[in-house]
């Protein structure tokens, strides 16, 4: 059965790019969200460009895949992208000992829908001469990992119990016992990437937002004049370590807030991605389920008009197939009373603690 | 079929399953009975219990009569339901899921249509990446697909993250009613179909069916206007008492909000519908609706 015509196109594209001198430059395109050689393209099928380019990245220039591959292994569910993350993570020269969690953590979550996997060609017909999945991949990088720190069995003995048992198996079937123990198991997830932005455009403050309750404000009204925390999210999201975990976050962040007496001293809002799909009723509906209190300073917002200035403006990575999202990063951003951003997670998911520190910080005088 | 015909059935259906639970088979009797006819083995092999302890036994089985294409197609029908059942029997089936995806898309080109059919069922829920390109392939160029064209849009409706709606919008007078009927559902799913889904709503040369489904995607996209077009169809004469009160019992759960001129249009074009009728079904409807806006006020 013959692969749609344009993946094959775009594969044709990926195996030009990874042959030339240039390939790092020219392949790290195909891992902007918002690029436009996806829009049009369903969720499934931008998975496997992106799959395809990444196993590319890890053949040529596996270090200009590392934000790529980071991102996959830490919130995806799909085998092929996952399998493709840890082929560039496999092929690291100083891999980070963080790798080993998040590696661990990706097998857990592949073993529902874990499948053959193969990137020497797009097309997804049948063959059985294939044994990768993405689990064996995982496996591949864990220990690539482990060799690259000269680590042994015993030293990540906390990450393998809570593994799947395949995959712990496996790694400690390969992991050589000889090598003196280091001990891997305490270490310290650093801390996210914060990182400020530019200023927005001051028009952005003008663009109407409706709310869960119907209510309609610029988003000046709504988030200028107090410590702001802002992501962006949709209904539709099928991947549970981004949308639906990020507004989850955004509720315990404000119950959080609430018990250090915040509560009216800080804005908490989402801004849904699909504005057309997602109307006041499904806003309303999907925070209440995500444990949101609906408040004037918190709430779910869509943008009635001029959404796409508002996505330029703050510069989204997000894309869009026929019907809705394709693609998108994790966006939580945190915005100083002048509507500045002063920090943004940089893709990695929110953490309540952190957020919540941050906004302690930016309520207290001096 | 009737609510209490179908209510019949499921207890028959549960009772008989009950009985076949209280005698397990075992792939040694499988085995054994080679010599039986097809229904009988693949009664056996459904009869077959699933722990999370024999999985390790019972799927590489199951495979193995999937993969035999000189067996029965009852046989290996009864094996592809045994591994899609043996996704819930235990952890274990994590483990042989890369094999049984790859079995299942080697079925979805095999000479039986139904096992074609079923594999492809299995797949598309699984979302996987081969099926989808067999059931687009399916819609584009129908004549030479393993499935019909209706069955390939359903099956990609269960993916709404998928191009389905604009493959569907696209050649959607081109398709069969039955088609037309499966692209419907899809399309209530695309903001961008709204206009579609409007015209296909009064449209009184297409089957009525198909103006409920569409109606249905409708009022998921655009309420106002959903409501807006069954105000038309209430006070036409020319529609049916039965399509009417289906529009009415849609609009009883979702009056648009914040639009006073067309929610009072609407509730004129229910009681002008309900003032007009004979149908005990139509007139149950409005009254259920004029009811449910009390409710609310």
């Amino acid at each position: 059965m013959a692969v749609p015509a344009r993946l094959r196109a775009l594969a044709s594209e990926i195996d030009r790019a990874a042959a030339a001198p240039d390939a790092a430059g020219r392949l790290t395109g195909y891992f902007e969200d918002s690029n436009a050689i996806y829009a049009g393209l369903g969720s499934a099928d931008v998975d496997r460009v992106r799959s395809y380019a990444l196993a590319a990245l890890a053949r040529t220039a596996p270090e200009a895949g590392i934000g790529a591959a980071r991102e996959e292994i830490e919130t995806g569910y799909s085998a092929g992208p996952l399998a493709a993350a840890a082929r560039v993570v496999a092929a690291l020269e100083r891999p980070d000992r963080d790798w080993l969690d998040l590696l661990a953590a990706a097998a857990a979550r592949v073993r529902g829908t874990d499948r053959k996997v193969w990137f020497d060609r797009i097309d997804a017909a049948p063959r059985p001469e294939i044994v990768d999945t993405a689990t064996s991949d995982l496996v591949r990088a864990f220990i690539a990992v482990s060799d690259a720190l000269g680590l042994r069995p015993a030293d990540c003995a906390a990450i393998l119990n809570n593994a799947p048992p395949a995959f712990s198996a496996a790694v400690r079937g390969a992991l050589s016992e000889t090598r003196p123990s280091l001990c891997c198991c305490r270490h310290h997830r650093s801390a996210p990437e914060w990182a400020a932005r530019r200023p927005l455009h001051p028009e952005v403050w003008g663009t109407p937002a409706q709310d869960q309750d119907w209510r309609t404000a610029s988003l000046g009204d709504r988030l200028l004049g107090r410590p702001a925390v802002l992501a962006f999210f949709y209904t539709r999201c099928t991947n549970p370590t981004k949308c639906s975990r990020t507004v989850a976050t955004l509720a315990a962040l404000q119950r959080r807030a609430a018990a250090k007496g915040l509560s009216g001293r800080i804005a908490i809002f989402a801004i849904t991605y699909d504005p057309d799909w997602d109307t006041p009723a499904r806003l309303h509906r999907y925070g209440t389920d995500r444990g949101l209190t609906f408040s004037a300073h918190t709430g779910l917002l869509r943008i009635t008009e001029g959404w796409e200035s508002a996505r330029a403006a703050f510069d989204l990575a997000v894309g869009y197939g026929p019907t809705t999202v394709n693609r998108h990063r994790i966006e939580v951003l945190m915005l100083a009373p002048d509507g500045r951003i002063v920090f943004d997670t940089a893709g990695r998911p929110p953490e309540t603690e952190g957020l919540l520190t941050r906004l302690i910080a930016a309520c207290t005088p001096g | 079929m009737d609510i209490k015909d179908y209510r019949k059935k499921h207890e028959d259906d549960v009772a008989q399953a009950r009985a076949s639970r209280s005698a397990h088979g075992a792939p040694e009797e499988f085995l054994g009975r080679r010599e039986a006819d097809a229904d009988t083995r693949a009664k056996m092999l459904c009869k077959m219990r699933m722990t999370s302890r024999n999985l390790g036994e019972l799927i590489p089985l199951f495979l193995d009569i999937l993969g035999n294409k000189s067996e029965a197609v009852t046989v290996r029908s009864a094996a592809l339901d045994m591994l899609s059942a043996s996704e819930f029997a235990g952890k274990a089936f994590a483990d042989y899921r890369p094999q049984v995806i790859d079995a299942v898309r080697a079925l979805a080109s095999d000479k039986s249509p139904t096992l074609r059919k079923n594999a492809l069922e299995y797949l598309a829920q699984q979302r996987d990446d081969y099926a989808r390109d067999i059931l687009t392939a399916a819609v584009t160029a129908p004549e030479e697909a393993p499935v019909d064209q209706a069955k390939a849009i359903q099956l990609l409706s269960l993916d709404d993250h998928t191009n389905a709606a604009d493959l569907v919008r696209g050649r959607f007078e081109d398709l069969s009613e039955t088609a037309k009927e499966e692209a419907a559902y899809i399309l209530g799913t695309d903001p961008t179909s709204a206009d579609k889904l409007s015209e296909v709503m009064v449209d009184k040369t297409v089957r009525e069916r198909l103006r409920r489904i569409a109606a249905a995607g409708l009022k998921a996209l655009d309420l106002q206007r959903f409501a807006e077009r069954a105000g038309v169809v209430l006070v036409d004469r020319g529609d049916s008492a039965r399509l009417k009160a289906a529009l009415v019992s849609m609009a009883q759960t979702a009056r648009p909000r914040q639009n006073a001129v067309v929610t009072s249009a609407l509730d004129s074009a229910v009681e002008t519908a309900r003032s007009r009728t004979r149908s005990k079904t139509l007139k149950s409807a409005a009254a259920r609706y004029f009811a449910a806006q009390r409710d609310k006020a």
